[in-house]
Order: C-alpha cells, then structure tokens, then sequence
C-alpha cells in the first residue's frame, strides 16, 4: 500500500506513523483499555469482559459499515435503528412459526430481505424523487418503528426462538461468531472500496457529485445501493442484536442511528461526503465500545454516559476540523 | 408580490388571474391543507371541526410553530437544528426545578437547587437565557469551526439532555407556582395564550425576515455563503444568530409546554423535532438554505398540527401515530419536490 520509506531514520518513520490517523486511534484504544483495567481493578483485562466488548461492538460495528457507505456517498441514513428493530422482529416471528427445520434459516432470511427492502426504499426516494436524505430516513425511522409495533403486537417482545440461533452467539477458538461476521463485514467493505471501480465512485459521489455525474458515473444508482446497503446490514445488525438476547423487541436496539455516527465521527469520516475509511471506522467502533464498557465497569449513570457520548462526538469533529484546517 | 405584479399589467383576464394564483407557490400547499382538514373531518364524522378541536389544533400549532420559526432560520441560513426537541425537554425540566425551586418542592433535584428561591419571571429569564446558551454553543462549533450542522446539534441533544437528567435525577417536576399556568393554559376572547405568541412570533419574524437587512442577510448566508462573504457580510455572525434564536425559541416553548401541563417531564416533546423539520420541509423550505418563507413553513405547522390532533380525535396508538406521521410527512415533501423538478432540471 504505502511506499516503502527506504531511506528514513527511525524518527522519520515515528513521525510518519504518528501523522496516520489511524495510528492515533490505535493509540487512544490501548490508552483507554489501559484506564479502564485501572479504574476497574482488573476486570477490564479478563477474557470475558474482553469477549464481551468484542460480542456488544459487532451488531453497532456492522450497522456502522453500511451507514460508512452512505455517508461516503453524501448521504445520512438515520433510520438504521428503526430497520434494524423492524427486521429483526419480522424476522423473529418468522423463526417461530411453522416453517420446522428450515425456521432459522428463513427466519435470517426474511431479516436481511427486509433491511434490503428498506433500504432499497430509502434509496429510490433519494435518488429518483430527490427527497433531501435526512428527511427521507427521519420518516422511515418513524415508519419502521411504527410496524415493529404491529409486528410485535401487544406483548411488544417475540421470545421462544429455536435454540440453534445462540450459535451466533458463541464462540470460535474463543472470538465471539458475531465479531468475526463484523470483521468479516468489515473486510469485504474495505476490499470493495478500496480495489473496485463501485468503490471509488461511490468515494467520487460523495466528493462532487457533478462532476462524478460529468465523469459518466451513474450517481443516482451509486446513492441508491449505499442505501441499500445499508439496510442489508442493519438487518444483519439486527440478527446481532436477535441472537445475543434470544428475542426481538425494538428497545433492545438502542439508539442505533446515534451510535454509528458517533462510531464514524471518532473514525474521522467526513459529514459532508467523500472521505474517510473502513479501518477508522472500525477503530471508532471499538474506541466507542471500550468508552461504553469502562462506564459501565466505573458504574456510571445513563444519562451521564449518553451526555459523554455525545461530548466525545463533539471534541472528535472539532479536533478533525481543526487538524483539516492546519493541513 | 404577485398583486403588485397584477396591477402593473393592467387589464388582466379573469382566467390568467386564476391560473396566476393557482401557480403561486403557497396555494398549493394551501390546497393540500385543505385536503388534509377535510380528510380528517371525513374520518372523524365532523369531530375534527368542532370549536374545542379546534381550539386544540391552535393550542398544539401553538408550541410547534413557535419551535418551527426557531429552525426556520437556522434552515434558511443553511444548516440544520436536530438539538431542538432535546433542548425543549431540557430547557422544560430546568424551567420546572428553577419554578419547583419557589415552591420549595423539587423532589429529587440537586440539593443545590431547592436551595434557590426564584420568582417566576427571574426563574423564566433564567431558563429563555439557557436556551440562547444551547444555541450559541451550536453556533459557536459551527460558525467558528465549521463542524457539520446535523452532527453538532445531534451531539449537542444527549448533553442538553444528560445534563437536565442529572440535575433532576430524572424525576418529574410537579408542584409548580400558579401563577406560571397562564403562558401555557390562558385564553384571550377563547384563544389559547400559546397561539397568539406563536402568531405574534409569526408577525415579527416576518418583518424581519422581508424587512430588514438582517433578514437578507440570513437568505443569502443559507444561499450562496461564499458570495455573501464577499459581499462583506458577517457570515459567520449571522449563522451564530440564527442557532441562538432558534435556542431561544425552543426554550420558550419548553416554558409554555410546562406550563400547560404544569408538569416538567423530559419526554414531553418526542416528536418536536421531527414536527419542526417536518414543517419547515413541507413549507417547501429549501434544507440546503437561502430558500423558503415563513408563510410556508406556518401552512407546514397548521399541516402538522391538523394531522396529529386529527390522530389524537381518532384514538390511534402510538403504531399509527408513527406511521400516519412518517407517510403524511413524506407524501407532502415528495409533492413540493416533484412539482419544483419542473422548475429546474437538476443533474443530480
């Protein structure tokens, strides 16, 4: 990827690394896992808390990549809490009917095919009738919620799930299954945007969509799939969320939306479209995942924890804004 | 605009003056409220259209719409103001402690806080200036720093929040002055007190907004803020002002949901901010900034208000709620969008 520095010293090369973001944001991870086994006595450090972060980031970090590919492209999807909690739900309901040894599987089915529709949705109204996006998703936020309602009737929860579903929830040589999904999520978005033309004009799109439309680049379709990507992985976030609880109800979402842009602003991707990548994105997740669990382990109250939240979004965009300004 | 454009011509035939003001750009907004009202009084066999429905839909416009001119000017200076609906629960709860505080009562509150007696009128100015505060920190991150409008006050809504939850440890303020139910419940000859601030706000901002050179400023800021600069424009004032006005706004209509109810909760607003979007869209406001007016976005309140009082006549839970407001919202916006293509065929 990077040329080789043949010719630097060792400070040059230190210096070179410490211009890379990302290598920041690496630093800021051993930093606060370092403050959180302080603060908690230990705790941080066990394997189990470990495993734990890592199940808890996941269904957060792939909602993230597919909200990385519409915010590349211009856009904002604030309806993936609300696809998430209609999928998974729609989806639940499915595993506990009658389809007998085939429930799982057309259960995970119906979540995924239900965050395409979605998103799919999200991105027509964008692209074809020029909606402003905010406004688009605010309304299918609302909608979505609306029909997890009616899908989850009365009871507002769907338990009784087939057993086979904690699969996901497990372990392999000790990672939990869904980080490696979310990894392996990661991977594919990194490979795509990095090494194939969809993934630069996407990149193109979100720079100057005039002049990717002058280039010959189909804009309006590119827009569209990041839409749809994005409600594909809302609705595998939701699978997520579904097999770590063993039942669907939308609460247990959470402020979804929220947190993939919280994740993407500590990763340092542009608001305003074009720059910005898998590997900060994921990094932001973690840092995100890691500021959550040290509260938990120091026992901090909510609504301290979402006001920090949303302080730490603040002095991220104000420190890339600055660090932008300076180069 | 359009009479004076009638007069210069002249004679003008009865049909072109028709066809003049069915193409005029609120009349077909106009028309689609109408359709709404009717539908509504369809649905509600006449319910919809009795005095005290009535009365209802103008107290509820009352508390959106003055929210709704707060981000009519951040939207026109081109950004955006999600911190809205956080800032009302906040500013209403903080309202609440600093009014609670008088009576002796803020069960749950700081102790620091039950300590204070206030006045109402101090405690009121104290918490309008707290609002102005949550605006100029917006605007400040925003018109300094150039950090994105949408993501800022979305930050901005969970501290707002946070910081009301701690200080109250999350409890309900009751218990409030007596004298503090007139802004919220008084009626003037049956006109709910909310309305007439909410039109008197209407009235000002008009003036400002057509009349005075601030008002152009605040246009041109939103429409093309490279050529304002140049034009030796303060730009980055005037985007400050903006989000403090609509702080402002906000904090007052958290004083008058208080004191409607005379109960300060923090989830009292859940859907303000998307109703003052909302608004502020189907008013055919342009959210990229510089385009829109206030006649619009007010047919937009009365828009949003007729539909969830209409919600409310027709018992509907919070599942159709949701979905009546979402489709409503979007239907409308989509109508404005399409008819404007005509106009100017974008590229992208």
């Amino acid at each position: 990827m990077e040329l080789k520095p043949s010719g630097l010293t060792f400070k040059d090369r230190v210096r070179r690394l410490l211009r890379n973001e990302n290598s920041i944001l690496v630093i800021v991870i051993i930093a606060l896992f370092a403050m959180s086994s302080f603060v908690s006595g230990g705790k941080a450090v066990k394997l189990l808390n470990i495993q734990n972060i890592l199940g808890q980031v996941s269904s957060r970090g792939i909602a993230s990549i597919g909200q990385l590919f519409v915010m590349l492209a211009g856009g904002i999807d604030i309806s993936v809490g609300g696809m998430a909690q209609l999928s998974m739900c729609t989806g639940a309901l499915v595993m506990t009917g009658r389809f007998g040894p085939i429930a799982l599987a057309s259960g995970i089915g119906i979540m995924l095919v239900v965050g395409l529709a979605g998103g799919l949705l999200n991105g027509l109204l964008v692209s074809r009738l020029g909606i402003v996006p905010l406004i688009v998703t605010l309304c299918m936020w609302l909608i979505t919620e609306a029909l997890t309602l009616v899908v989850t009737g009365p009871e507002k929860k769907i338990g009784d799930l087939p057993p086979s579903l904690a699969f996901f929830n497990g372990y392999i040589l000790g990672v939990p299954v869904l980080f490696i999904i979310f990894i392996a999520v990661a991977v594919t978005a990194y490979f795509v945007l990095n090494y194939t033309s969809y993934g630069r004009s996407v990149y193109a799109t979100g720079g100057n969509p005039v002049s990717a439309f002058l280039c010959g680049l189909d804009v309006r379709n590119i827009k569209l799939t990041t839409y749809a990507i994005s409600g594909f992985l809302a609705g595998l976030a939701g699978l997520a969320v579904t097999a770590r609880s063993m039942s669907a109800s939308g609460p247990l979402v959470g402020p979804l939306e929220f947190d993939t842009i919280t994740a993407l602003s500590i990763g340092g991707v542009s608001f305003a479209g074009g720059s910005g990548g898998v590997v900060g994105s994921v990094l932001g997740v973690i840092i995100l995942g890691l500021i959550g669990n040290t509260m938990n382990l120091m026992k901090v109250s909510f609504p301290v924890q979402s006001a920090a939240k949303g302080a730490i979004i603040l002095i991220a965009i104000v420190i890339y804004n600055l660090r932008q300004r300076k180069g | 605009m359009n009479v004076t454009d009638a007069r210069q011509d002249g004679h003008m035939p009865s049909r072109k003056l028709i066809s003049r003001v069915f193409r005029h750009e609120e009349s077909l907004r106009a028309a689609i409220l109408i359709v709404v009202i009717m539908v509504f009084a369809g649905l509600t066999k006449g319910k919809t259209l009795q005095f005290s429905s009535i009365m209802n839909t103008l107290l509820s416009s009352g508390t959106t719409g003055i929210a709704t001119i707060g981000q009519l000017f951040v939207v026109l200076g081109g950004g955006i103001d999600v911190s809205i609906g956080s800032s009302i629960g906040g500013v209403a709860i903080l309202a609440g402690v600093f009014n609670a505080a008088l009576m002796g009562s803020a069960m749950g509150a700081l102790p620091i806080f039950t300590q204070i007696l206030l006045p109402v009128g101090l405690a009121t100015l104290i918490t309008l200036l707290l609002g102005v505060g949550i605006g100029l920190g917006n605007g400040m991150l925003i018109s300094r720093i150039d950090t994105p409008p949408l993501i800022t006050t979305l930050a901005m809504a969970p501290i707002v929040l946070g910081v009301a939850k701690y200080i109250t440890g999350g409890h309900r303020m009751g218990e409030l002055p007596a004298n503090l139910a007139f802004w919220g419940q008084g009626r003037i000859l049956e006109v709910p007190v909310p309305f007439i601030i909410f039109v008197v706000v209407a009235v000002i901002t008009y003036f400002v907004l057509n009349h005075t050179t601030y008002g152009k400023a605040v246009y041109a800021s939103g429409g093309n803020p490279a050529a304002t600069y140049l034009c030796g424009i303060n730009i980055k004032n005037v985007i400050l002002s903006t989000y403090a006005i609509s702080g402002f706004l906000a904090a007052l209509t958290g004083t008058i949901m208080v004191s409607k109810v005379m109960i300060a909760d923090i989830n009292m607003a859940p859907y303000l901010m998307i109703d003052t979007i909302a608004a502020v869209a189907i008013g055919g406001v342009s959210l990229s900034g510089g385009r829109g007016t206030l006649i619009g976005a007010v047919i937009g309140v009365f828009l949003i208000s007729v539909v969830s009082n209409g919600m409310n006549v027709l018992l509907l839970g919070p599942a159709g709620q949701g979905l009546a407001r979402g489709l409503i919202i979007l239907v409308a916006v989509a109508v404005d969008v399409i008819r404007r293509k005509g106009e100017s065929e974008a590229i992208v």
